[in-house]
C-alpha cells in the first residue's frame, strides 16, 4: 500500500489522538486568520469608497452653488460658498478653477497645510495619495463647463479604525484557539476509541493464535467496516485450517492406492513381453522382405528375408538411410512423402540396389505406423519381382525397335519389269503403303495412289517406259503410318542388257509431302492476305501476285506475271521508279515505300488508286526478291478529309454559338433592366397601397426579374470565358489561389474551414480566369459542406504533359451518375432553397480549363467528399494563341 | 485701467467663447456688457408662451456693441436660436417681440419702458435709476468693475423667474 500523504517528521510516531487534535487546531486558526484578513481588507475598501462618495457629493453641491459666481467672476461670492466645506471633518481644503484652469477662489481648513495644484487635469479625476484623497469635478451651467472644483480630504481616521479592529481580533483569536483545543480533545474520542479497541484485539489474536476471537463493532463508519473486514479475515483463516487437514487425509489414501496399481502393472508387462517375442520370431522368419523406416528416413529394422534378398548384413542395412538402397531418388522420395501423409502404398514398383551392385525390382506394399496420430515408422513389405520385370522389358524393346524402323522409312526402292509391273515383292513399298505383296503385284500398286492421280500417273508411266529413258513423276501415295496420302516424287531408271534392250527398271519413291505442304500453305497465305501482295525480281519483273492485287488494279493474273512492275505506276512515275528499284536492290532493306509522300498506282482502266506500300526483300535459291505489300487507302483518305471538314465545321459552329450566347445575353440585359427597374419602382411606390395579392404579384415580378438578371450575368460570364479572355502569360499559380481565398475570406471564416495547399507551380495561362477557377472550386467545397467542419486541400502533381490539380473536400459528395451532369450549364442537383446558386460555376470552370487546353472531371464518394481534378498542360498557351491568330485571319 | 482691460479680455475669451474676433471693433466695456447679457439669459427663465422658435435680443438707441453682439447670433439658448436686432424707436422695438431689450445710454429709458410690453421682456439698462423707472436689470460701474442691480418686482411683473444664484451676486442684495 502506498502512502498518499506523508506526515511531517515530528508527528510520525504520535498517536491518532494527538494528530487529530493538531489538525483541528491548525484548521480553525487558519480559517480565523484568513477571515480576519478578508474583513480587514473589506473594511479598508469600504472606508475609501465612502470617503470618495462623500467628497464627490460635496464637490457637486458646492460646484452647483458656485455657477453664478464663476459666470460673473465674483471671487468673493465663490470663496463664501467654498467656506461651507468646513462642515465636513475630513475635508482639508477646496478650490475653484475657472474655465482657463486658473485658480479662482480657495478655502483651507484652519490649521491645515494644503497646496493646491497649479493646473487642472483634462478630465474629472479622483485619487488617493499618501494620507490624502483628492477629487477634481467639472462645474457646469446648462452643459457649459464654467470651471473645475477641487477638494482634498484626509484619510487619517482610517488608522484609528484599524487599531480598534486589531484589538477585537486578538481577543477573538485567543478565545477561538482555546475553544477549538477543548472541543477537539473531547470529540476525537469518537474515532480513537474504536481503533484502540481493534488494535487490542489484533494483538491478542497474534499472541494467543486463537482465531475464534472477534472484534466489537461500535459504529457503521470506515472504522466499523475495518472491524467487519478484520472479523471476516479471521473467519477465512479458521476455515482454511480445516481444509488443509482434510486434504492431508486424502493424500495418504491416494499413496496406498498407487502402490497397489504398480504391482498389477508389472505382472501385465511380463505377459506382454512373452507374446511379443513370439511375434518377433514369426516376422523374422517370414518369406517376404520386411523393414521399418523412421520419420528421418533411417531404416530401423529389417527381417532376415529382406537382408538375404539384397545381400546385406544387419549392420550394413539397419541404421542406414533408405535412399542408399534405392536406385531412383524420385521414387523413394515419393514413397516417403506418401507415407508421411499417412497414405497406404500398394504394389509400388521400385528398383533396389543390392550389395553386389546389381539391381533388383521390388514390389512394395507399405503403410505408416502411428501412435496417437503421430508418425512413428513405416512398415514395408517387399516382394522380389526382378525376373518378371526382365521378361517384360525384353518384349517392350523388340516392339519399339520394329516401330521405329517402320516410322523412319520415308524412301522406297522398287524394281519393275520392262513393262512397269512389280514382279517381286517390294518390301519397302509394303512398309510405306501397307499393301501386301499380292496386292501390289503387277499394276496393283496403282491402288495406293490418290484416285485423282491414278489415271495421269498410269499414262505417264506407260509413256516413260515406252520411251526407255529415265523419267520423274509426282503423285500422292497412301502413307500407311500417318493414315493419309503424301506427296511423293518417283524416279525411274532403266537397266539395259548387253544388247541395249531394257532388262529391268529400278527406281525410288521420295516423300516430299512436308515441302509440298509448306509451299501450299505459303501460297494460300499470300492469296488470302487482305493486302495486295506481289513479288518482283531484281529486274523489276513481276514473279507472283495475289487475288487482292488483281482486284485492286483490275488486271488478270496472266496479264501481270512476267511484266515489268512499272505497268502498275502512273505514266509520270515510271522512269524514276526504275532508278529507285535498282537502288533498293543494291541495299535491300525492309522499309515503307515513298515515306511522307502520297503514293498512287495506275489501274488497268487508267484511274489512279491511292496506296501505301511496304517492301520486304528476301533471298531465295535463285536470287534476291522483293515482296511488296500494297494497301488501297482511297477509302481512308476520303474518310480523313471528311473528318477534317466535319472538324472545321464543328469549330466554326462552336465559335458562332459562343458569339450568339454572348450577344443574346448582352442584348437581353437592356429590356430586362427596364422590366426589373419598373417592377422595383412599382414595389417601392405602391407597396401596401394595393391589396395583398397585388403586393405578392409585384414581389414575384421583382424576384423573377432579379433571378433572370443573375442568370443572364452568369451566361455572360460563361460566354466571356471563350470570347473575352486575356492573352496568356506565365504566372505563378499561388497568386490566383491566394486571391481566390482572399475573396472567399468571409465564407471561409463563417464555415470555420481549414484550407491547405501544396506548393503551386508556374503555368502559362489567364491569371484572372485561374483565380475564378480556384474561387469557384473552393467556394463550391465550402457551399456543399456536410455537418463536419470543412477541410479543403488543393494539391498539384507534375505529369509528363502538364500539371494535375485536385481540389479535395470532405463535403456531401456527388452520386456517380451526376459526375458529368454537374459540369452542364444551369445544372443543379439540389433545389435553390437547400443550396443557393444558378448552377453555372462548374460549367465556367470546365470552360476555363478547356480554354487552357486542359481536362476537368470529378471523383466523389457521396457523404464522404469530392475531388475536382483539372489539368493545365505545359504547352497549352502557344496552342491557344495560335488558334486565336487563325481566327483573326 | 490697464489691469481691468486685461481681465475683461481674458474673461470674455474664457467664459463665453464668443466675440473674440470682434474685440477690436467695440470698446472693452461693451464687450463685458455683451457677455453679461448672455450670462443673464442662462440664469433667467421666460414664460413658455412668449417664444416662436427664436430668441430675440434687441438694442435700442445708438449701438455701441458693434459686432460683439452679432457674435451671439445663431447661438442656441434652451433650444432657441439667438437673433440680434437694432432699433432707433421704442415703438418699433415694442412691436418686434423682443425677449431682451438693451436700452442704450442714448435712448430715453423712461419712454422706452413705458412703450415696451411689460410681459416676457427682460429690460437691461445702463443709466442710474433704471430700476426705479421700472427696468429689470441695470448695469453699473463699481470700483472699476461692471456690476448689476436687479429689481425683483419688475421681474415679477415681466413674468421672469430669476435664479437665486444670480440674485446673490446683485448689488444692494448682499
Amino acid at each position: 500500500m502506498k502512502a498518499i500523504i506523508t506526515n511531517p517528521a515530528p508527528f510520525r510516531d504520535s498517536s491518532i489522538r494527538w494528530k487529530l487534535t493538531f489538525i483541528i487546531v491548525i484548521v480553525s486558526v487558519w480559517s480565523f486568520l484568513l477571515a480576519g484578513a478578508f474583513l480587514l481588507w473589506d473594511a479598508r475598501s469600504t472606508f475609501k469608497q465612502t470617503l470618495l462618495e462623500d467628497i464627490t457629493i460635496l464637490a457637486d453641491v458646492i460646484g452647483s452653488n458656485s455657477t453664478a459666481a464663476l459666470a460673473f467672476r465674483d471671487a468673493e461670492a465663490a470663496a463664501e460658498t467654498l467656506a461651507a466645506l468646513h462642515t465636513d471633518g475630513h475635508v482639508l481644503g477646496g478650490a475653484l478653477y475657472d474655465a482657463g484652469g486658473r485658480l479662482f477662489a480657495d478655502y483651507v481648513r484652519a490649521g491645515a497645510n494644503v497646496t493646491f495644484p497649479a493646473g487642472v487635469p483634462a478630465q474629472d479625476q479622483e485619487a488617493f495619495e499618501g494620507e490624502h484623497a483628492w477629487i477634481f469635478r467639472t462645474v457646469r451651467l446648462k452643459d457649459r463647463a464654467l470651471g473645475r472644483i477641487y477638494i482634498v480630504a484626509e484619510t487619517t481616521q482610517w488608522y484609528a479604525l484599524m487599531r480598534h479592529f486589531a484589538g477585537v481580533m486578538a481577543l477573538l483569536f485567543i478565545g477561538v484557539l482555546g475553544l477549538s483545543l477543548l472541543l477537539s480533545l473531547r470529540l476525537q474520542s469518537w474515532i480513537t476509541v474504536p481503533i484502540a479497541g481493534l488494535l487490542d484485539i489484533s494483538r491478542r489474536v497474534a499472541r494467543e493464535r486463537n482465531y475464534s476471537i472477534r472484534a466489537l463493532k461500535h459504529d457503521n463508519d470506515e472504522v466499523g467496516a475495518l472491524v467487519d473486514g478484520f472479523n471476516d479475515m479471521l473467519d477465512q483463516i479458521q476455515q482454511r485450517r480445516l481444509e488443509v487437514e482434510r486434504a492431508q487425509d486424502e493424500l495418504q489414501r491416494r499413496v496406498e492406492d498407487l502402490a497397489r496399481e504398480v504391482a498389477e502393472r508389472k505382472r501385465a508387462e511380463a505377459e506382454l513381453r512373452q507374446s511379443r517375442e513370439e511375434l518377433a520370431d514369426f516376422v523374422e522368419n517370414a518369406s517376404v522382405g520386411m523393414h521399418w523406416v523412421g520419420p528421418d528416413g533411417i531404416v530401423i529394422w529389417a527381417n532376415r528375408h529382406e537382408l538375404e534378398m539384397l545381400g546385406y548384413t544387419k549392420d550394413e542395412y539397419v541404421g542406414h538411410h533408405i535412399t542408399e538402397f534405392h536406385v531412383d531418388q524420385p521414387v523413394i522420395d515419393e514413397i516417403l512423402k506418401c507415407l508421411l501423409r499417412n497414405e497406404t502404398l500398394s504394389n509400388y514398383e521400385a528398383r533396389l540396389r543390392c550389395k553386389d551392385g546389381s539391381i533388383r525390382y521390388g514390389l512394395i506394399n507399405s503403410n505408416a505406423y502411428l501412435e496417437n496420430g503421430k508418425f512413428v515408422h513405416t512398415r514395408c513389405f517387399t516382394r522380389d519381382i526382378t525376373e518378371r520385370k526382365a521378361a517384360e522389358e525384353a518384349l517392350r524393346e523388340s516392339e519399339e525397335r520394329y516401330r521405329s524402323l517402320v516410322a523412319a522409312t520415308t524412301s522406297v526402292v522398287w524394281t519393275a519389269d520392262p513393262s512397269g509391273r512389280f514382279t517381286e515383292p517390294q518390301t519397302s513399298w509394303q512398309i510405306y503403303t501397307g499393301q501386301a505383296p499380292q496386292d501390289h503385284a503387277n499394276f496393283g500398286w496403282l491402288a495406293a495412289l490418290h484416285p485423282d492421280d491414278r489415271e495421269p500417273v498410269k499414262h505417264a508411266w506407260v509413256e516413260g517406259f515406252a520411251a526407255g529413258v529415265p523419267f520423274e513423276i509426282e503423285a500422292r501415295i497412301w502413307h500407311a503410318i500417318s493414315g493419309r496420302h503424301h506427296y511423293c516424287s518417283a524416279r525411274a531408271v532403266p537397266l539395259r542388257a548387253a544388247d541395249g534392250a531394257v532388262r529391268e527398271w529400278i527406281g525410288t519413291v521420295s516423300d516430299i509431302d512436308d515441302r509440298q505442304r509448306a509451299e501450299e500453305k505459303f501460297r494460300l497465305a499470300v492469296e488470302a492476305a487482305p493486302n495486295g501482295m506481289m513479288i518482283i525480281d531484281t529486274n523489276g519483273t513481276i514473279a507472283l501476285i495475289n487475288q487482292q492485287l488483281e482486284k485492286m488494279f483490275g488486271y488478270g493474273r496472266d496479264e501481270l506475271v512476267g511484266k515489268p512492275v512499272e505497268v502498275l505506276l502512273p505514266l509520270s512515275d515510271r522512269t524514276p521508279h526504275v532508278a529507285h528499284r535498282d537502288q533498293f536492290f543494291r541495299d535491300p532493306q525492309a522499309r515503307t515505300m515513298g515515306a511522307g509522300r502520297d503514293l498512287y498506282g495506275r489501274r488497268k482502266d487508267g484511274r489512279p488508286v491511292a496506296v501505301e506500300i511496304g517492301l520486304n526483300p528476301f533471298v531465295a535459291q535463285d536470287g534476291v526478291f522483293c515482296l511488296a505489300s500494297i494497301i488501297d487507302i482511297t477509302e481512308r483518305k476520303r474518310a480523313e478529309q471528311e473528318l477534317k471538314r466535319y472538324n472545321e465545321e464543328l469549330q466554326r459552329s462552336n465559335h458562332e454559338l459562343g458569339q450568339f450566347a454572348y450577344v443574346a445575353s448582352h442584348d437581353l440585359q437592356e429590356p430586362l433592366r427596364a422590366v426589373s427597374g419598373c417592377a422595383q419602382l412599382l414595389q417601392q411606390r405602391y407597396q401596401s397601397k394595393l391589396d395583398a395579392r397585388a403586393d405578392e404579384l409585384i414581389n414575384h415580378a421583382v424576384t423573377g426579374a432579379a433571378r433572370m438578371q443573375a442568370l443572364i450575368n452568369d451566361l455572360l460570364v460563361y460566354s466571356r470565358v471563350g470570347t473575352r479572355g486575356k492573352p496568356f502569360e506565365t504566372c505563378d499559380c499561388s497568386g490566383p489561389l491566394k486571391e481566390a481565398l482572399a475573396n472567399l475570406d468571409v465564407a471561409i471564416r463563417e464555415a470555420g474551414a481549414v484550407i491547405t495547399h501544396d506548393a503551386m507551380p508556374r503555368v502559362t495561362g489567364d491569371q484572372t480566369q485561374l483565380t475564378q477557377l480556384f474561387q469557384n472550386l473552393v467556394g463550391n467545397a465550402l457551399k456543399f459542406r456536410g455537418d463536419r467542419r470543412p477541410e479543403i486541400h488543393v494539391s498539384v502533381e507534375q505529369k509528363s504533359s502538364g500539371y494535375l490539380f485536385a481540389v479535395r473536400d470532405n463535403g456531401i459528395g456527388i452520386e456517380p451518375q451526376y459526375f458529368e451532369r454537374v459540369f452542364g450549364v444551369f445544372q443543379r442537383l439540389h433545389n435553390r432553397r437547400e443550396y443557393p446558386g444558378n448552377g453555372i460555376g462548374l460549367a465556367i470552370c470546365r470552360k476555363i480549363v478547356e480554354r487552357h487546353q486542359g481536362r476537368m472531371w470529378v471523383d466523389s464518394v457521396p457523404g464522404r467528399g469530392s475531388v475536382f481534378y483539372f489539368t493545365i498542360p505545359i504547352g497549352g498557351a502557344q496552342h491557344e494563341q495560335h488558334e486565336r491568330y487563325n481566327q483573326r485571319q | 485701467m490697464k489691469f481691468m482691460r486685461t481681465l475683461i479680455v481674458v474673461y470674455l475669451y474664457a467664459s463665453t467663447g464668443v466675440g473674440a474676433a470682434a474685440v477690436s471693433d467695440a470698446s472693452l466695456e461693451y464687450q463685458v456688457k455683451a457677455s453679461y447679457i448672455y450670462n443673464f439669459i442662462q440664469f433667467i427663465e421666460w414664460p413658455a408662451d412668449v417664444f416662436n422658435g427664436e430668441f430675440k435680443i434687441c438694442v435700442l438707441g445708438a449701438d455701441r456693441f458693434a459686432a460683439v453682439l452679432d457674435a451671439l447670433q445663431g447661438e442656441s439658448v434652451a433650444g432657441r436660436t439667438i437673433r440680434v436686432a437694432r432699433f432707433d424707436q421704442p415703438h418699433a422695438a415694442a412691436a418686434a417681440h423682443c425677449h431682451v431689450v438693451f436700452i442704450g445710454r442714448s435712448a430715453d429709458s423712461a419712454e422706452a419702458l413705458q412703450v415696451l410690453p411689460s410681459k416676457g421682456v427682460l429690460t437691461v439698462g445702463e443709466v442710474p435709476g433704471f430700476t426705479a423707472q421700472g427696468g429689470v436689470i441695470n448695469l453699473v460701474e463699481r470700483h472699476g468693475n461692471i456690476r448689476f442691480q436687479v429689481s425683483v418686482p419688475a421681474a415679477q411683473r415681466a413674468g421672469l423667474t430669476i435664479s437665486s444664484r444670480l440674485l446673490q451676486l446683485a448689488l444692494d442684495n448682499r
